[in-house]
């Protein structure tokens, strides 16, 4: 006969062991966080940091189907602003991708087709860069999104994010191939029928006399986020995780090389 | 950063309130899943399914509330979903095949008789019990604590968790009494 105090005590120790044995090492941060970035286009910085994966396909969809605003701007970049409410519940975007994965520069332009402009030149940004679970991150590829809410999506050649700090600011930069050729940015942005406190702007602005897409702080309105297209039909998208001044974020812009 | 500032931090909008939840309660989490899924890539995509279904539903939770009973709720309930699926499907596989997976060798000469002997006997009884057995003996939870996370009456944990020691108990007589059986140190005690 087995004792209820063996049995609790083995239960116990062999629970343990199995399982620090199976998933003691198991880490699912780059997993959520990469999920977090291709699963959800809702109101905020997921929607931000998810624009230039997505923008593309969902910018297409949008305007084949003739649901979008007008465009606001005019130029290399258009704001399709979309009315949404509030209190409305956010519509997850059902994407299909695979997960994204370390890589190099190289081997990621070889995969996407471009030259990947990077902050090589520039002394004060460092990379890898420490994230906050204590991984560094250096290259990271996107690979396509192959359809979005069950609908295939075509001219999609993924994307690469690099990672840099500078000045111990966390530096993201994403590039992809704008499948619209030399057609305009188009981004859809969602108007709410209420104004929401800590929202971020967003505005075409002409910087050094180019269009941008700015994405600003609503308290002191420093960048949180800027998005362009280059002549070569290349989406940029630097996100900033500390925002910074139109200075500091020209600085970076003109070192992209 | 404590909890309640990481969930105030990704309500804001900053994912590193998410890598801050995700770095404090992964490995219970992880842990839970693989002691009911029985699968460590499960397990893993379980936690991870988890923790998104947080940043769904972050904007609507109370930074008063505990955060780890809520996380470990979605937990057990998709590993329990996810194991249930995969029962199913295994039970078709076993009508066509009686053949049984090989052994890997490495975790097997790193798991010694005792834990394999547990292990061999939980993986038989049903979710359910595993479920149960897994809080309170992985995680140290109290009754209420599990009833809690699961959303069961109290009386149901008792009952899943007196019913699950003894089918224990019984698989590892039946299963130690057997030629091949390990030595089992902690049977041949007498209550």
């Amino acid at each position: 006969m087995i004792s209820d105090s063996q049995l609790d005590s083995g239960l116990r120790s062999a629970l343990k062991e199995d399982a620090n044995r199976a998933v003691g090492s198991s880490n699912v941060t780059g997993q959520v966080r990469a999920r977090m970035v291709h699963g959800l286009a809702e109101d905020s910085w997921s929607a931000r940091r998810a624009r230039v994966l997505l923008s593309v396909a969902a910018a297409t969809l949008a305007l084949s189907v003739g649901g979008v605003a007008v465009a606001a701007g005019t130029g290399l970049i258009r704001i399709h602003w979309a009315s949404a409410h509030l209190n409305g519940q956010a519509t997850p975007i059902d994407m299909t991708a695979t997960n994204p994965y370390e890589t190099t520069v190289s081997a990621a332009e070889a995969k996407l087709g471009f030259h990947v402009q990077k902050l090589d030149g520039y002394s004060a940004a460092k990379t890898p860069v420490n994230m906050p679970d204590g991984r560094t991150q250096s290259v990271v590829f996107h690979p396509p999104v192959t359809a979005i809410n069950g609908k295939s999506v075509a001219h999609n050649t993924g994307a690469v994010a690099l990672y840099y700090s500078v000045s111990g600011d966390r530096i993201e930069i994403v590039e992809q191939m704008d499948p619209n050729g030399s057609g305009p940015l188009d981004v859809t942005i969602k108007q709410f029928d209420q104004p929401i406190p800590d929202m971020t702007k967003a505005a075409v602005e002409t910087i050094k006399g180019a269009e941008y897409l700015v994405f600003r702080s609503p308290s002191d309105s420093a960048i949180v986020a800027i998005e362009w297209k280059t002549r070569d039909g290349v989406l940029i998208l630097i996100n900033c995780n500390q925002p910074l001044s139109t200075d500091a974020v020209v600085s970076l812009i003109q070192h992209l090389r | 950063m404590d909890d309640r500032d990481a969930i105030e931090t990704l309500k804001r909008g900053d994912p590193e309130g998410m890598d801050a939840l995700v770095a404090a309660h992964q490995p219970r989490a992880l842990r839970v899943a693989y002691q009911i899924t029985r699968d460590s890539q499960a397990a893993e995509d379980v936690v991870a399914d988890a923790f998104l279904a947080v940043f769904q539903q972050i904007k609507s939770q109370d930074p008063d509330r505990p955060f780890q009973p809520w996380l470990l709720r979605i937990v057990v309930n998709r590993a329990i979903s996810l194991t249930r699926r995969r029962s199913r499907l295994q039970r078709v596989l076993g009508l066509l095949s009686r053949a049984t997976e090989p052994s890997d060798p490495v975790q097997v000469a790193e798991t010694n008789e005792e834990t394999r002997a547990v292990i061999s006997a939980l993986d038989r009884l049903p979710v359910n019990e595993r479920a149960v057995l897994s809080l309170r003996y992985l995680e140290d939870l109290d009754e209420r604590s599990i009833a809690e996370i699961l959303g069961w009456p109290i009386g149901t944990v008792k009952t899943r968790l007196h019913r699950g020691r003894n089918h224990l108990r019984q698989e590892l007589i039946k299963h130690a009494t057997g030629a091949d059986a390990p030595a089992l140190s902690f049977i041949g005690g007498s209550e």
